[in-house]
């Protein structure tokens, strides 16, 4: 019997749910609820509701929660509470107290599945980059280094997620969050963390770049740039390792413009064994199908109607990227304060 | 449907030293009449796509090789024998010819160390990455095409790996190193394995259709098929057609085109994961043309002519990997749970 779900909002990823479930013999969408007439219009084939409280419903098995940042943490905690599985989009909040929140009632509600949003990890480049450093035939992942980057794009400005009393946080929580989330899936926790940040271009008084260096007691190192005024958008990861190293870069999205999504694979070489050194052959693998979502629905459809603990993209991995996004803007507005005070 | 591109140091020295592989073709001629001119009938579809035959590109293109005369499909630009042959001729070819055993002790022994690094270790490394991907018991069982046999059940060779894959890579590369946990028998009429491998096999099977439905009824439900083949849209078999060093009867008797292997292997009820064309060698081949005065088109001409540096020829490589263009295909097939109907 199909999960029967109820997606609270119709914008860019509950359209993404609403597909991917019509294509699921896994899924059965039964209620969209948006505020929006003119994106209900565009809804046909499923109940349509502007009520948001419709999802509460005795005929709903699990809710999508596809709202902006700041209803998340509310939605998602009372869908629990209702009895509901419920499925969150990122952030899982504005703030790293929303999401300590959210696991409190978790807590509360043990035999209800919670699953974010984290799409990024089940992307064809990050899953094979990840089976290669699992297998450990290229040794030890020594450091990871991310750029995450847009251009702004249409209706940029008056978009909700440059509001921070709706979002929370500018381009480092919207996108980087993703980049920082793909860190904690490939190394090992991160402890300590540094950052600068501006909105040096936007000036919606959230950060439109950030840097972001990494640290953890295993010794592994990692830096993000997230940035809304890259111009290109531009998605790549690097990750070195001890006998080699990866790269994805490039990224499968409706749009396409982050460019055709490869892997690299490159073996580290020394004077012994090539002239070559320092320009090893790579193999570069490219990838057409984004099967993503599926994947990820997929897990959430089988920790529902199989009774299983939800091991990806849980509440914990939403816990550890919230909290480097956190100790990354105390640290960067520490030193904004001070920079200030030099001034 | 994925691909892959990858940078290998394989020269045409590497694989075909010039003086030995001149004394190949020249025992081929005289091999040929002995094993060849009993033909059968003629072809009227493409045994890649199933079109007829009728539809020649350009209409009326036909040309002849070593008594052997090839077809190119109009329809899916297969270049394929166009008449079929008795099988155990061909099987007696590979396997007591002049020029086989020439092939075996003269360009063999002078090509197998590099050979064995620059094809088969790269063939293996790339099997045992996509093998990341599924999900096996680590006792595989796996069967590899003997390319000197061509496409008889007795030609397929098993192997069951205790431990994991390094010993099926080393079964592969070397065909005799094997370890202690691999042993090799015949495979049974009615046996099924995991895992099928082979190594510019393909293009020897006089009837590719009847080889991947063979290929599929002896793997286990969510096998995979790893092999490689000489491709009729590599850019040297383009540009040169009839004179394409690539196609080499008997050797190859016929060589699929990117897309009608994809339909082909689609009819047999595979899913296609993997096409990739990691050639090296497409450059170094036509400039090897264009010094023989073998004819080529103006703009390739003009390339050779004017964009000879290394980088360029790397450039060019790269784009031909790329857009699917290079001459030497790696498959990666799939047999799904259920065999499509």
């Amino acid at each position: 019997m199909p999960v029967k779900c109820a997606i609270l909002g119709f914008g860019y990823m509950g359209e993404i749910r609403l597909r991917e479930m019509r294509e699921s013999e896994l899924f059965e969408p039964v209620l969209v609820c948006e505020p929006d007439p003119e994106k209900r219009a565009k809804l046909s084939g499923v109940e349509i509701s502007d009520d948001p409280e419709q999802i509460f419903r005795n005929d709903i098995d699990a809710v999508f929660v596809c709202t902006p940042n700041d209803k998340i943490p509310d939605f998602t905690c009372r869908a629990l509470k209702a009895g509901k599985h419920v499925f969150a989009e990122k952030p899982p909040g504005r703030s790293y107290q929303d999401i300590k929140d959210i696991i409190a009632v978790e807590e509360e509600c043990s035999d209800r599945k919670l699953m974010f949003g984290f799409n990024h990890r089940y992307h064809p480049g990050m899953q094979r980059a990840k089976k290669i450093i699992d297998k450990k035939s290229l040794g030890r992942v020594l450091w990871v280094r991310g750029l995450y980057g847009k251009s702004g794009g249409k209706n940029f400005a008056s978009s909700w997620r440059n509001k921070k009393e709706v979002s929370g946080g500018g381009i480092l929580l919207d996108q980087g969050i993703h980049m920082l989330d793909l860190f904690n899936f490939f190394c090992e926790p991160f402890n300590e963390v540094k950052a600068f940040t501006s909105d040096a271009y936007w000036q919606f008084e959230l950060e439109d770049n950030a840097f972001v260096i990494l640290k953890n007691p295993e010794g592994q190192n990692a830096m993000l740039h997230s940035s809304a005024t890259f111009w290109k958008h531009r998605f790549q990861i690097d990750i070195g390792l001890e006998e080699g190293y990866l790269t994805v870069q490039g990224f499968l999205s409706k749009s396409g413009s982050y460019g055709r999504e490869t892997l690299i694979i490159g073996r580290k070489q020394f004077e012994d064994e090539t002239d070559a050194i320092g320009n090893p052959s790579e193999e570069i693998i490219y990838f057409d199908k984004d099967l993503s979502w599926q994947i990820e629905m997929e897990k959430f459809a089988d920790c529902v109607l199989n009774d299983r603990p939800v091991t990806d993209s849980t509440s914990a991995h939403a816990l550890a990227a919230m909290e480097i996004v956190h100790k990354a803007y105390v640290d960067s507005s520490t030193k904004n304060i001070d920079s200030a005070r030099q001034n | 449907m994925e691909f892959s591109t990858v940078f290998l140091d394989v020269q045409e020295k590497d694989v075909r030293p010039m003086d030995e592989y001149n004394g190949y073709l020249d025992r081929l001629k005289q091999d040929i009449p002995n094993y060849y001119a009993e033909k059968g009938e003629s072809r009227m579809t493409c045994p890649v796509c199933n079109a007829s035959l009728s539809n020649m590109h350009p209409p009326g293109e036909e040309f002849t090789k070593n008594l052997i005369t090839y077809v190119k499909c109009g329809s899916c630009s297969s270049v394929v024998a166009k008449e079929k042959f008795v099988l155990s001729n061909i099987q007696a070819f590979f396997t007591e010819s002049e020029s086989r055993k020439y092939w075996m002790t003269e360009i063999w022994s002078k090509t197998s160390e590099a050979r064995i690094e620059k094809i088969y270790q790269p063939f293996v490394s790339w099997a045992q990455g996509r093998l990341l991907d599924y999900d096996f018991a680590e006792a595989l069982s796996v069967a590899e095409f003997l390319p000197n046999q061509p496409g008889l059940l007795e030609g397929w060779k098993r192997v069951r790996s205790k431990d994991n894959l390094s010993a099926f890579a080393s079964c592969v590369t070397t065909g005799t190193n094997l370890g202690e946990s691999v042993t090799i028998h015949s495979i049974e009429t009615n046996e099924k394995v995991d895992i099928l491998m082979s190594v510019d096999g393909l293009n020897r099977f006089e009837d590719p259709a009847r080889a991947l439905s063979w290929a599929i009824e002896h793997l286990n439900p969510g096998g995979l098929f790893f092999f490689t083949t000489t491709l009729s849209t590599g850019i040297e078999t383009l540009e040169l057609g009839a004179d394409s060093y690539n196609v080499l009867p008997p050797d190859r008797l016929f060589l699929p085109s990117y897309e009608g292997l994809q339909a082909l292997a689609a009819r047999a009820g595979f899913e296609v994961v993997e096409f990739s064309t990691p050639g090296m060698l497409d450059a170094a081949l036509l400039r090897h043309a264009e010094k023989e005065g073998r004819k080529l088109s103006p703009t390739i001409q003009y390339f050779l002519n004017n964009r000879s540096v290394e980088n360029d020829v790397k450039e060019f490589q790269s784009t031909l990997q790329k857009l699917r263009l290079s001459a030497f295909g790696r498959v990666l097939l799939h047999k799904k749970d259920c065999k499509k109907t």
